[in-house]
């Protein structure tokens, strides 16, 4: 029964919809990152992998 | 203010898995040479069957992806992600289980390609029962990876760790969706997927193994040990976030675009060919971020091989990933399809940026390892000169390979005839590139083995038991940080919150995949209900058997059986091909590389003889023909007993056979059999009625005349 369903859609207005997912997912991704406080955290993650004194979990001040 | 905690990170295992890096690399580079030099030279398989093109090279490749890469991304990945969240693996001995687990898995792929048990998909050869151990020794990994990151020392989960967990969710996924089987015996089995579908869900794997085992695990260890080894965070931590989402919405999509011009609906192929294209942001992100990290060091890129390695590998990886959705565009593809251009753009990949990529962290961890200085600095220079040669003369023989190939055999005369009608001129054409293809692998693997003694004398002039690193931290709680001014809700419940980042990754590639797929079922119903009304009849017993002998000898990894909707392929080969035409076949043979011509309808072409002697030695029947002989199929009996449980699973799948069919299957095909072995006697040949060349010719016979 689904694949009756399935074969009556229109497939060839899918493209159009992945193309704009993709457009949501790229444009939410761009503001997701430039949310507020988000450099201090970027900041602090971003030198997890150097060596440095560990002090206090996680923070470096 | 809670205490500082001392803890020491397991080590060990990552020395377990760097040393089975380099072993299984070894195993990986030599079977691709050998097989290199059999395209050169047909003969150098002598005879056997156990070391033919189409057994070893699904060999070759499975140890190049799965024990070279797999081994290096494990021992990466454990390296690192201990070091970023402060915290020894949650457990030792899920950890050991991971590894020999692994191992075991490789040995028994190792033990059985060669021999012929093969599910007949690429990357995906292994048969049911090794696929149940990948799943299992995955899960492990999976859970152990997922409490280590639960029990971490930081608040911050570092964007490599967001790549390894989009490699575990993803992998298990592509893995146990694509190797669903039924088993007819305690070995082999049959896909539950036929023809289109198959060849849908195939390439959605293919491709995403691609992306999720060599691409995403691999950006992950660029993301550690670039900045650790120039000793400077990444360039834009924003640029990482935004490159993880996308690549991870987008890579889910592009398989369909090794099925284009194909028999797959035109919407998919669009789908494939649009996400493609949209790649290349995400990946020249990623890469150009990777590189901006190496700026200001540059002077390291000289002095350090470890540098020099990973700067090198993050350019391969721009390289590829600048060329695949140029590929993915149809009028490319056209071209390049079914030639060695694919296979260069895949060594770009293979050699450049997994390779590289491994050796240079081979090269950074070792030394740490083992807690001593590197053996060589020179030595690794002469490696990575020597390799980079290697790489160089592969794709400049190679690109130019395919590229006259694929010219070749599409060129068209203004009188609206094939150029070149003969498909083995186009092959006799590229031999000399093989040898030089076959030259730059020897310089790969000549680097590499200087790489082999300098790892050597590097652990030899070291102490002994070098012991586990030692570090400290305060533990993190998650639920004090709320009052974190830093924190953040948002980055809470997202980027600090290792559940939601899976479930979203999940989301994110099952919603591609689910539109993806979809057609598979949309088609497929459609398909079903035209062969019920063309009345097509499923394969006889003999042409099953027949079928089965064909994927074994992995005739696809030569052959494709795809006629394209494009001029030149339906000029030298006719119709293109059909969906329904391949409605029977599990697994689908569509193939992915010509080095002899398209055998979709290669049925009734020759009479039953001209294969007879086209089996047993190609180049007396066709003059330059690389082909190997296959002298085995006319020693080797045909497992008739097998027959009805064959059919039998075949049925239960769908395909209609009748009780009776089921039921005769056995003694039709011996029927079927001794029909065609007398008419061979009349012609002089000699054969007996049990065969295996029966079954094959019989196959042969049926391809393209469905009806
Ligand atoms: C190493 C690559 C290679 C492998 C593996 C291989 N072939 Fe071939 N095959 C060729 C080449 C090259 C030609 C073209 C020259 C010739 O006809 O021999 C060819 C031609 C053929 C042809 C003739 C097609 C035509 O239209 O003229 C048939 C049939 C065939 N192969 C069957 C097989 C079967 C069956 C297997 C597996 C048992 C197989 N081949 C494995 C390379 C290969």
């Amino acid at each position: 029964m689904i694949r009756d369903v399935l074969s009556q859609l229109h497939w060839s207005t899918l493209p159009i919809v992945s193309m704009l997912l993709f457009a949501s997912v790229f444009v939410g991704a761009v503001i997701w990152v430039y949310r507020k406080n988000s450099k201090a955290i970027y900041e602090e993650a971003s030198l997890l992998p150097l060596d440095r004194p560990t002090v206090k979990g996680g923070h470096h001040e | 203010m809670q205490q500082v905690e001392r803890f020491k990170y397991d080590d060990g295992i990552v020395r377990k898995f760097t040393i089975a890096t380099l072993a299984w690399a070894l195993v990986a580079f030599l079977a691709g040479i050998y097989i290199a030099f059999e395209m050169a030279y047909y003969k150098l398989n002598f005879g056997v069957p156990y070391i033919t093109f189409g057994r070893l090279r699904p060999l070759h490749t499975n140890a190049a992806v799965f024990a070279f890469a797999g081994n290096a991304i494990f021992a990466g990945i454990y390296y690192s992600m201990q070091r970023v969240l402060k915290t020894r693996l949650f457990s030792d001995k899920i950890s050991k289980f991971h590894f020999w687990g692994w191992q075991l898995i490789i040995v028994s792929a190792a033990l059985t390609l060669p021999f012929g048990f093969t599910q007949g998909k690429e990357y995906a050869e292994l048969e049911w029962p090794i696929d149940i151990a990948i799943t299992v020794v995955w899960v492990a990994f999976g859970y152990n990876m997922i409490r280590t990151i639960l029990q971490r020392r930081v608040k911050h989960i570092y964007v490599a760790v967001w790549f390894y967990i989009a490699t575990f969710v993803t992998v298990a996924v592509l893995h146990v969706v694509n190797s669903l089987s039924i088993p007819f015996s305690l070995i082999k089995s049959y896909p539950v997927y036929a023809g289109v579908s198959d060849a849908l869900v195939q390439w959605w794997y293919g491709h995403n193994a691609v992306a999720f085992f060599l691409t995403t695990p691999f950006l992950g260890l660029m993301y550690y040990f670039i900045p650790k080894s120039v000793n400077r965070p990444v360039y834009s931590y924003r640029l990482s976030v935004v490159h993880f989402w996308t690549l991870v919405f987008i890579y889910i999509w592009a398989g369909p675009h090794h099925l284009l011009n194909t028999a797959v609906p035109d919407w998919a192929q669009t789908v494939g060919m649009a996400f493609s294209v949209m790649l290349w942001i995400p990946s020249w992100g990623g890469m150009i971020n990777g590189l901006l990290t190496i700026r200001g060091a540059w002077d390291k890129v000289r002095t350090e091989p470890v540098v020099k390695f990973l700067a090198v590998a993050t350019i391969f990886y721009g390289m590829a990933t600048f060329e695949g959705p140029l590929l993915a565009i149809k009028s490319v593809s056209e071209i390049g399809h079914y030639t060695d251009w694919i296979i260069a753009h895949v060594h770009s990949g293979a050699l450049g940026w997994n390779g590289f990529l491994s050796f240079g962290m081979i090269y950074y961890l070792v030394p740490k390892l083992w807690n001593t200085e590197l053996y060589s600095k020179r030595l690794a220079n002469v490696h990575f000169w020597v390799g980079t040669l290697g790489i160089l003369l592969y794709l400049i023989a190679i690109y130019t390979a395919g590229i006259t190939q694929g010219l070749m055999l599409r060129e068209v005369s203004d009188a609206g005839r094939l150029a070149y009608p003969d498909f083995v001129s186009s092959v006799t054409r590229i031999i000399p590139l093989y040898w030089i293809r076959g030259v730059g692998g020897l310089c790969y693997l000549g680097g590499f083995i200087v790489m082999l003694y300098n790892v050597r004398m590097t652990v030899k002039l070291a102490a002994k038991n070098p012991g586990d690193t030692e570090d400290e931290a305060v533990p993190y709680q998650a639920k004090e940080s709320t009052a974190d001014p830093h924190g953040g809700f948002s980055h809470r419940i997202l980027e600090a919150a290792p559940m939601v980042l899976t479930v979203l990754v999940v989301v994110a590639i099952g919603t591609g995949s689910l539109i993806s797929l979809a057609p598979m079922f949309a088609s497929s119903s459609i398909v079903e209900a035209n062969y019920k009304a063309q009345m097509l009849k499923p394969y006889t017993a003999l042409e099953l058997a027949g079928r089965d002998i064909y994927v074994r000898e992995g005739c696809y990894t030569c052959h494709s059986q795809m006629i394209r909707k494009t001029v030149s392929d339906v000029l030298r080969f006719g119709n293109p091909s059909t969906i329904e035409e391949s409605v029977f076949d599990r697994p689908f043979q569509w193939g992915s590389r010509r080095i002899g011509p398209d055998l979709a309808r290669v049925g009734s072409k020759y009479p039953d003889l001209w294969h007879y002697r086209h089996m047993m030695n190609p180049q007396e029947v066709v003059n330059g023909s690389i082909m190997p002989s296959y002298g085995w199929l006319f020693k080797d009996k045909i497992d008739y007993a097998i027959l009805n449980k064959k059919l039998d699973v075949m049925k239960s799948l769908g395909v209609p056979y009748s009780e009776n069919d089921v039921e005769t299957a056995e003694d039709r095909a011996r029927s079927d059999a001794a029909k065609i072995a007398e008419g061979l006697r009349a012609d002089g040949a000699q054969v007996k009625d049990d065969s295996e060349i029966l079954a094959l010719i019989s196959y042969l016979q049926r391809l393209g005349g469905a009806k």
